[in-house]
């Protein structure tokens, strides 16, 4: 097997990024029909099934959806850390011109933290708490650099202050429970930034923080972003922080994104049924109080998907074809796909 | 109108910090909550808002009298309640509910549903066992679950499922105040909707009191009448819910509501409307408590703790400048789109028509 470590590595910073609205860059991420497989006792089930996405450098993607969608298994499939007995049984994934789908362990293990980086919802089960958080970030970094512990030291130091950690050196002798939350997050962005990774998955990243912190933490990665120029998949639950971060949006259901499309559209004209659904569940500040739109049922668990379109038995719109056959993705509008036999769903009034 | 249904009235509730292995000196105390004066009327939702240990949680647990208080009154339908023991206070737990955020931690799995909702009529001894049954068939029909669910045991529900059964326990008795405790904060969008409608419609059919604790400001604005705003253990702000929203006049009020992400990408906050964590309970900063935070602090601010004062009918705030703060600009251009709006009237239409159907 070709020694991918052998190839020349990008260039260690990134290219400046494209002013926002400019033509779409080429993306660094580009996801083709991915399938990620765990064989069950009831048979094989597909967590994620036949995804595929594009992210440029300096672009946030949002990945909305609700439990048991798929949205974690994927950004899991993204960074190979599918566990066992799971595995990526289909698609591509090319990060940065380069396959992952099918790359050995050693090599992912190579790219995993210095070009494609991930952060998670909750910060204190990610950090052990019996290190100092500086050990933790110099063991990162370890991982990918050969220096001299003082220098590693300071790349620490740096990027906990890339951060905005106030008192960094203080800061690095701590341990995870002297620090806040919000702190704790930052802390985690320092590690996973550590090595200036091109892509950023950020799983939840603010869940579990409280509003006035999760601002913070929103526009510090905005901050980040802009200064480093990657790209971000943000996954979320929540509608709201996709509306302040992304640039793009894709909307998981039941292992499979059924729309697309810049974070305007999403907002102003969603197209899937389940995507309409969502807004109108969605509480407003700006509302008076009234009832919320209901989207009747659960999300189908992965080894009980219904025939066709997996909305289907919760849609109101669903018909005979959409029971028959799952839809293809259409494009409606440039960058706007949807996959539904009735959008536009005017048509069905 | 008779008077409110529960009072507090200056509660305090401190809990000591002891430091030393042997002898174990009291160093100093945790103020959760530091003199809150709220009051619920029957029927009526009250909303505490507020951060990760503002005092909210304890607030839920002083009201429902599961913790004594450090000082203050705590009156339930005109009678104090304050310093009730256990069997004093048995009565009263038949009329005062609690709703838990974790439907995963606060049903015993090995309890099947039926079990579950019948024992808090067991406990009070309400009832014979075809009665009780009669009332847990009644009580899943109430919550939108189906009668066979009685056999069947939690982890077999999901996440939604299991908050209705929350909820139905919570009705066995039929009480007349529930404490939500974040009802709805662990749940998915499209099931937090279809809960926060349950709850609304069972307060009209029951006259239900709710005391609301949440840190969801969107879901507050749905479910309220009224709220209050905690910061440190103390109430800064309290208002009727549309004056809240249109007009906070707490700089803290302000910055939580600045802070909300608002789903509509058009509208992006410059910056962040609050630096900083919130400052430990253990050691309340002098003053304002929110002055090491706040935009508009003055010197007067890191000397002289502010009072709840009055501004309007029903809104009362605890600032020196609640008065002059700059007005809050960010919310009211909020108009849903267009096209989405007629999108969500078509997709209520034809989802009125497939229960319709569904029901048929």
């Amino acid at each position: 097997m070709p020694l991918a470590a052998a190839r020349p590595i990008l260039q260690p910073d990134h290219p400046a990024t494209a002013p926002r609205g400019a033509a779409a860059p080429e993306p660094i991420l580009e996801v083709r029909d991915l399938a990620t497989t765990f064989a069950t006792p009831r048979g094989p089930i597909r967590p994620v099934d036949g995804v595929s996405l594009a992210v440029a450098p300096g672009r946030t993607l949002g990945i909305v959806g609700e439990s048991g969608c798929g949205k974690s298994m994927l950004s899991l499939s993204l960074m190979g850390l599918v566990p066992a007995p799971g595995r990526v049984t289909g698609g591509s994934i090319r990060l940065e011109g380069r396959e992952l789908v099918g790359l050995a362990p050693a090599a992912m293990r190579s790219l995993r933290g210095r070009r494609i980086a991930m952060i998670f919802q909750e910060p204190m089960t990610s950090l052990n708490p019996v290190h100092t958080i500086g050990y933790q970030i110099v063991e990162a970094l370890r991982e990918h650099e050969t220096l001299p512990a003082r220098a590693l030291k300071e790349k620490a130091i740096a990027a906990l202050r890339q951060v905005r950690i106030p008192a960094p050196e203080r800061r690095f002798d701590e341990y995870p429970h002297q620090l806040s939350g919000g702190m704790r997050q930052r802390v985690m962005l320092a590690m996973a930034l550590a090595c200036r990774p091109a892509l950023l998955i950020a799983d939840e990243p603010t869940t579990a923080l409280d509003v006035t912190i999760q601002a913070q933490i929103l526009d510090l990665l905005r901050e980040l972003q802009a200064e480093t120029g990657m790209a971000i998949i943000l996954i979320t639950h929540d509608l709201g922080v996709v509306a302040q971060v992304a640039d793009e949006v894709a909307v998981m259901y039941a292992g499979r994104i059924v729309e697309r499309a810049p974070v305007a559209a999403i907002f102003d004209d969603p197209q899937h049924p389940y995507t309409i659904g969502l807004m109108g569940a969605m509480p407003r500040m700006e509302d008076e109080r009234d009832r919320l739109v209901v989207i009747g049922g659960t999300v189908p668990p992965p080894f009980a998907l219904p025939a066709g379109c997996r909305f289907g038995p919760r849609c109101p719109f669903a018909g005979e074809e959409c029971r028959a056959a799952y839809p293809p993705t259409a494009e409606i509008a440039p960058g706007h796909a949807v996959a539904c036999w009735k959008a536009p769903v005017e048509t069905q009034a | 109108m008779t008077g409110p249904l529960l009072e507090l009235d200056g509660v305090r509730k401190h809990y000591p910090v002891h430091e030393g292995l042997i002898l174990r000196r009291q160093v100093g105390a945790v103020r959760a909550v530091d003199g809150v004066s709220l009051s619920i009327a029957a029927g009526e939702t009250l909303a505490v808002v507020g951060e990760s240990g503002c005092g909210k949680s304890t607030l839920a647990r002083l009201a429902l009298r599961l913790i004594a208080p450090s000082a203050g009154t705590i009156r339930f339908d005109g009678r104090d309640v304050t310093h009730d023991g256990r069997a004093a206070l048995k009565p009263l737990r038949r009329q005062m509910q609690v709703i838990f955020q974790d439907p995963f931690a606060s049903l015993n799995p090995r309890m099947s549903v039926e079990e579950i909702l019948a024992e808090p009529m067991l406990v009070h001894g309400l009832g014979d066992a075809a009665s009780r049954a009669a009332r847990v068939r009644e009580l899943l029909d109430l919550v939108g679950l189906a009668r066979y669910h009685a056999d069947r045991f939690p982890h077999e529900f999901s996440g939604g499922q299991r908050q209705r059964i929350g909820i139905a326990r919570a009705l066995a008795l039929k009480p007349r105040l529930i404490v939500c405790d974040e009802p709805v904060s662990a749940l998915d969008v499209s099931i937090q909707a279809q809960v926060v409608n349950l709850l609304k419609d069972l307060q009209a059919e029951f006259g239900l009191a709710y005391l609301f604790i949440s840190h969801g400001l969107a879901v507050v604005r749905h479910m309220a009448d009224r709220v209050a705003v905690m910061y440190l253990g103390e109430v800064v702000e309290t208002a009727p819910v549309g004056a809240l929203y249109a007009a906070p006049r707490h700089p803290y009020t302000q910055a939580l509501l600045a802070a909300a992400p608002v789903p509509d990408p058009a509208r992006r906050p410059a910056r962040p409307a609050l630096g900083g964590d919130v400052p430990s309970p253990m050691k309340p900063p002098a003053g304002c408590r929110f002055h090491t935070r706040c935009i508009v602090a003055q010197a007067r601010c890191r000397e002289e703790a502010p009072a709840l004062r009055t501004l309007g009918p029903g809104h009362a705030a605890a600032c020196h400048f609640a008065e002059t703060v700059p007005a809050f600009t960010r919310l009211g251009a909020g108009e849903r789109h267009a096209r989405l709006q007629a999108r969500l009237a078509l997709y209520e239409r034809k989802r009125a028509a497939m229960t319709a159907t569904t029901a048929a």
